[in-house]
């Protein structure tokens, strides 16, 4: 059996046991674990939903986006402003977050879709910057720099998400529906077209089929899942700022999917517990907090930098950029 | 009304003329053979047939239609079928793929009955999975249903384009040069099922420089010189044309 083979099989292994021992055992759970696991858990599957959705844009589509954190971004805001200010419940504000940022990436997508390439990565990027800036300067809307704080705990039919085992329960499930979701699309006949759209678009279009609409769903799906994500995440911090889904954030969850391995759901979620677990290991090396942030982008920078060396696929991806 | 008509068809790349006042017309059933010097504009033309670049003069009408401005993928789902002179299938992916997504472009599947169809849409795939290993079985590549397209031969990627024809089903055919770089035995295998297609009454325009099989295949030839038509008629009148022999041997 290939080395792929066996990490894929070791990832969902470990996936399937983290997720039934969490899910299923709560008491021994925390009997055995600290808060700070949990948060650790809790981050991860959050980080797993953003790469599978980037994956599926990115990975199985080979349009390679720089514009993931706005989706994160906007998904935050929506639930976070609609709770906060307008007294929308959660699980009604959560749904509006994946619809706003599907109906935002499907018309983004209109631009970016008609480019390819160093191009494509360009604009993605700057629709990035254009909703960084809309988080930042509207602050009727946003609070701007001061941020969005005291977002409230999701509650649904009197059962509130206060501790952070209920809220990891939350993520996990988005997470299986996400793989569901994502896996389902990209093993059917559907998922062929996008893999020719990465492979080779003009054969494609010479084939018969309109690209370009194939391109924009794939952008306000994977846009939706990654703000559905994004909302969850702003529940359970409380707060937001703009800062939090600058570039750096879109960087690192591409950064996910390419070490992970492009085309390979269970990749994206092998490089999402890499880049969750290694930079909080770093913290146990006695580093002064000063150079905590910038240690854990050189760290990230050389993983990427020695993995495309040695392995261009990634970990466990299925073709090379 | 012609099955295909080209009228005062021109294109330019930054001012140098590629195709120039290019004029003809082809008819159902026809096998027209497209040949000329390198750089004539055969491969433009086929370019600017299939909107892949886009006209700057001129029309063409496909079964009475103007599909000039037409986007490539609309002009493919009318029937018309291209390969390309270096073979260009979709490498990452396995040869039983490219050859479904040929079979499929007529049906293209939503992302909806991704969800509410999954047992239809498991039947029809079979289906197809079965019309593709009857074609690769037709040309002794059915033990490369799952191979990797970039790990086919150069002969074998050739053949694999034109099996992305067969499976379209297309009405015009258009090949570029699908014989050159391969060995006798695939160039048989090659034109046995040219000529398959010719006899189930498709259309086809061939580029191609072998003359022989030009000779074998054509009904008729257009010979193309910096981006002109030089001459139209039988292979065997073209041939002794003053200005044929002037394009390929000089002055």
């Amino acid at each position: 059996m290939s080395f792929a083979k066996n990490l894929e099989i070791a990832s969902f292994s470990l996936f399937f046991l983290l997720s039934s021992t969490l899910c299923l055992l709560p008491s021994v759970f925390y009997l055995l674990a600290m808060e700070y696991l949990l948060h650790i858990a809790i981050i991860f599957a959050l980080n797993a939903v953003f790469a599978v959705s980037l994956n599926y844009i990115a990975g199985f589509t080979g349009i390679i986006s720089f514009g993931h954190s706005a989706f994160i971004g906007v998904g935050a805001y929506t639930v976070a402003i609609l709770t906060k200010f307008y007294g929308v419940p959660f699980f009604a504000a959560f749904p509006a977050a994946f619809l706003l940022a599907g109906a935002i990436g499907y018309l983004v997508a209109f631009p970016i879709t008609k480019l390819s390439g160093d191009s494509l990565m360009l604009i993605s990027l700057g629709f990035m910057l254009i909703m960084y800036n809309i988080f930042l300067n509207w602050t009727e809307v946003t609070h701007g720099a001061l941020g969005i704080k005291a977002i409230p705990t999701p509650e649904i039919w009197g059962w509130t998400l206060g501790t952070k085992f209920e809220f990891l329960l939350f993520a996990v499930l988005l997470l299986i529906f996400t793989l569901y979701i994502f896996s389902r699309i990209t093993r059917s006949p559907y998922g062929r077209v996008l893999t020719g759209i990465r492979e080779n678009e003009v054969l494609l279009q010479g084939v018969g089929y309109a690209t370009a609409k194939y391109k924009r769903s794939v952008f306000a799906l994977g846009g939706a899942f990654a703000a559905g994500a994004g909302g969850i995440y702003a529940s359970y911090l409380s707060f937001i700022e703009p800062g939090l889904f600058a570039s750096l954030g879109s960087v690192t969850v591409l950064t996910m999917v390419i070490l992970g391995g492009l085309a390979n759901n269970w990749g994206a979620i092998l490089g999402a517990a890499l880049l969750t677990i290694t930079p909080e290991a770093l913290r146990f090396l006695g580093l002064p907090d000063s150079i905590l942030a910038e240690m854990q982008q050189i760290l990230y920078g050389l993983m990427l930098f020695f993995l495309m060396l040695l392995r261009p696929r990634g970990l466990l991806g299925r073709y090379q950029l | 009304m012609h099955f295909l008509e080209i009228r005062n068809l021109g294109k330019n790349f930054q001012g140098v003329p590629a195709l120039q006042d290019l004029s003809f017309t082809l008819e159902q059933g026809e096998v027209l053979g497209l040949i000329g010097p390198n750089g004539s504009g055969k491969s433009t033309f086929f370019n600017v047939l299939t909107h892949l670049a886009p006209a700057d003069q001129g029309q063409i009408f496909f079964q009475g239609e103007d599909i000039t401005q037409q986007k490539t993928y609309e002009i493919a789902r009318r029937g018309v079928a291209r390969s390309f002179q270096d073979a260009h299938p979709m490498p990452q992916i396995t040869v039983r793929d490219n050859l479904d997504l040929a079979f499929s472009y007529r049906t293209p599947v939503s992302l909806a009955s991704v969800f509410w169809r999954r047992k239809a849409l498991h039947n029809e795939e079979q289906i197809h999975f079965q019309g593709i290993r009857e074609l690769l079985g037709k040309v002794g590549l059915q033990n490369k249903e799952q191979v990797l397209a970039q790990n086919l031969s150069y002969g074998q990627g050739k053949l694999l384009e034109i099996l992305k024809i067969l499976a379209r089903d297309a009405k015009l055919i258009l090949l570029d040069e699908p014989f050159s770089g391969l060995f006798p035995e695939m160039i048989l295998l090659i034109t046995k099922l040219l000529k398959e297609l010719a006899q189930q009454g498709k259309t086809i325009l061939l580029i191609e420089h072998n003359m022989e099989l030009i000779a074998e295949l054509s009904d008729r030839v257009i010979v193309l010189d910096a981006g002109k038509k030089i001459a139209d008629g039988k292979f065997a009148e073209i041939r002794r044309d003053a200005l044929v022999q002037e394009a390929y041997l000089g002055k």
